[in-house]
């Protein structure tokens, strides 16, 4: 097991160093330096946007900057945004929190919710409980996430006033200052409308896979034997039937959580919800590369050690794998 | 999901005087999918009324009447006009020919990219393969909306481009699949007899391993184009989308913004996404279904 993991670890390595370059190779494909986006901006002499360019290295070969760029990031500098004018690792951890609240919230709903859709459209299979719940499935899949978002504004928010539109919080409501219950309200007021888009949008595939999962272990020769000798339905179902189809739902999570950084950029637009992936989006329009390079390494970071717990847990929840 | 029909076995009566080609029996499958038979009427007609969109829209989608801004629907404007005076039906129905375009050609581009490459990354197996699965890792491994979000953001923004883009970025799913079917099909029996009697590579690939694995790449072609119609719009709905003249996306992300009184703007092109992307869903469940009875 430990040489494995390590052997995994090697191998992630690689894949962010793959990741980093690729992400560096489409960033230097861009036409106009940001050298002259600033000069543009400031009225800049062209011995001013020379002086810049020597002062950010970008006279240098890509080569150079890429290892000059990794070798930063390998001693913990994620470099400094040149838009923002502040280190791109204060900026991101700042906005760390509601990206991190809002998505763990999320992926805590969407598995509480759709697994036992998913169990019981098994079992009942045919039934109109799984009809429904199959045809509800294919609307979720179908619907775009910002549509429903976009109803869900109109008609609860700008129709009956019920809850804010966008943001994270009303202002002068901190931590500390008001009572915490007022502040906890608060702030779940504006969760509402995101979490409530975030999970409609991941239901539907969860709902699926663990339909499907669950599908596979009830026409299993085992759960007949356990029905032949005699065993309550319930037994064998959440006994036997049930352990065994979460096994692929349980690895999947390693997947999910590789989403936590990258997973709600269109949300955290549409609600202004001040997380990492609207500071991501921001970056992209005002070309802020540093800001792009960090978001895009953290995300695939995120996803390597997602498929990395997704293999522990593999090990961990079913005893016949082994390494 | 269809349902399981357990008289799927009979002899199809009436039908035995026909030869029973592969294909006739697929389409006598999915002729059973009732809504999948529905919607792909529906989405034929929508592709219909693209190809002659320009004809039957009652206004120039670009044409600006003055005096007319934010009118409600009437019968000279079916579904009123935008924040310019322009008509909505007309830029609804120039915007289909885009909107049903992107789709089809980006997932046709991915899918044809990740065939190519999972056919010669799984048929030859070794240091190709090890190679060309690391490049599809590499891809995977950066959150796809924010892969295509950089892309877009710093290549021009046309209608080519985007399609280009989202098929460049979701090819890899696509060869993981084409890989996983070659791997185990290349050891079959038969893929040996062809080789024993002396067929080129070309030959075993092209006509021995990929007609057996078409039911899952034309299952999987026909959903992804539903994705692929979503992630369009997702781009457009941000703000990089095309809007000259404008996807249904891009209609949505203009309508966002008079959402409080003019509310049809965002929702007539937001059902004609769903519609679309739910007939393309219910059609790959059918195809699925009728191509391979055996994962039902």
């Amino acid at each position: 097991m430990g040489r494995y993991i390590a052997g995994r670890l090697l191998q992630s390595l690689f894949l962010l160093v793959g990741v980093s370059i690729l992400t560096f190779t489409i960033i230097q494909m861009a036409p106009g330096s940001f050298a002259e986006l600033i000069g543009e901006a400031v009225d800049a002499t062209v011995e001013d946007n020379a002086r810049l360019i020597a002062l950010w290295g970008l006279d240098q070969p890509v080569h150079i900057q890429y290892l000059r760029w990794a070798r930063n990031i390998l001693s913990g500098n994620f470099g400094y945004s040149l838009v923002a004018a502040r280190p791109v690792f204060d900026m991101i951890m700042e906005r760390m929190p509601a990206t991190i609240v809002l998505n763990l919230l999320m992926i805590f709903f969407i598995y509480l919710i759709s697994l036992p859709i998913g169990i019981v459209s098994a079992v009942k299979q045919y039934s109109w409980f799984d009809h429904i719940m199959t045809f509800l499935a294919f609307i979720g899949s179908a619907m775009p996430g910002f549509f429903f978002a976009m109803m869900l504004i109109y008609y609860v928010a700008m129709n009956f006033a019920l809850v804010p539109i966008a943001g994270l919080a009303t202002f002068g409501i901190e931590w500390g200052q008001v009572p915490f219950m007022t502040w906890l309200g608060d702030r779940l007021r504006y969760l509402i409308l995101p979490l409530t888009v975030g999970i409609f949008g991941g239901l539907a595939g969860l709902v699926r896979f663990m339909r499907a999962s669950m599908l596979d272990e009830v026409n299993q020769d085992y759960v007949r034997t356990a029905r032949a000798k005699g065993l309550s339905e319930g037994v064998v179902i959440f006994k036997h039937a049930l352990r065994n189809s979460l096994l692929p739902i349980v690895t999947s999570l390693g997947f999910t959580f590789s989403g936590l950084l990258g997973g709600s950029i269109i949300i955290e637009s549409i609600f202004a919800w001040p997380g990492v992936g609207l500071l991501a989006l921001s970056a992209i329009f005002t070309r802020d590369y540093q800001v792009i390079m960090a978001f895009n390494l953290m995300g695939a970071t995120m996803l390597v050690l997602g498929m990395l717990l997704a293999d522990i847990l593999y090990v961990v929840v079913d005893p016949r794998i082994k390494y | 999901m269809a349902t399981a029909n357990p008289q799927v076995t009979k002899p199809y009566t009436g039908m035995a005087a026909k030869e029973e080609t592969f294909w006739s029996l697929t389409w006598y499958r999915f002729r059973r999918h009732k809504l999948a038979m529905v919607f792909t009427a529906v989405l034929l007609m929508m592709y219909a009324i693209a190809l002659i969109a320009p004809y039957i829209a009652p206004h120039d989608p670009m044409a600006i009447h003055v005096g007319g801004r934010f009118e409600p629907m009437s019968a000279e404007f079916p579904f009123g006009t935008d924040r310019l005076g322009r008509d909505t039906l007309s830029r609804v129905l120039h915007g289909s020919r885009i909107s049903l375009m992107v789709g089809f050609v980006a997932a046709g581009l991915a899918m044809s990219l990740g065939t190519l490459a999972g056919a010669v990354a799984g048929y030859f197996g070794g240091v190709i393969d090890e190679v060309i699965m690391r490049i599809c890792e590499v891809i995977m491994a950066i959150p796809t909306f924010f892969l295509l979000l950089t892309v877009v953001a710093v290549f021009e923004r046309s209608l080519l481009n985007i399609m280009l883009v989202i098929g460049f970025t979701t090819w890899p799913s696509a060869a993981r699949l084409v890989r996983g079917q070659f791997l185990s099909l290349r050891e079959m029996d038969y893929v040996e007899a062809a080789r024993s009697v002396g067929a080129r590579n070309s030959r075993i690939v092209m006509q021995h391993i990929l007609p057996n694995c078409m039911a899952p790449i034309i299952v999987s072609t026909t959903l992804r184009i539903g994705g692929a119609m979503l992630t369009e719009a997702g781009l457009a709905f941000i703000g990089l989308g095309v809007t000259d003249p404008p996807s249904w996306g891009s209609l949505m992300e203009a309508g966002r913004h008079t959402l409080r009184f003019a509310p049809h703007m965002t929702y007539i092109p937001g059902l004609l996404i769903f519609f679309t992307v739910l007939a393309y869903n219910y059609i790959g469940d059918g195809l699925r279904d009728a191509l391979d009875p055996k994962l039902k």
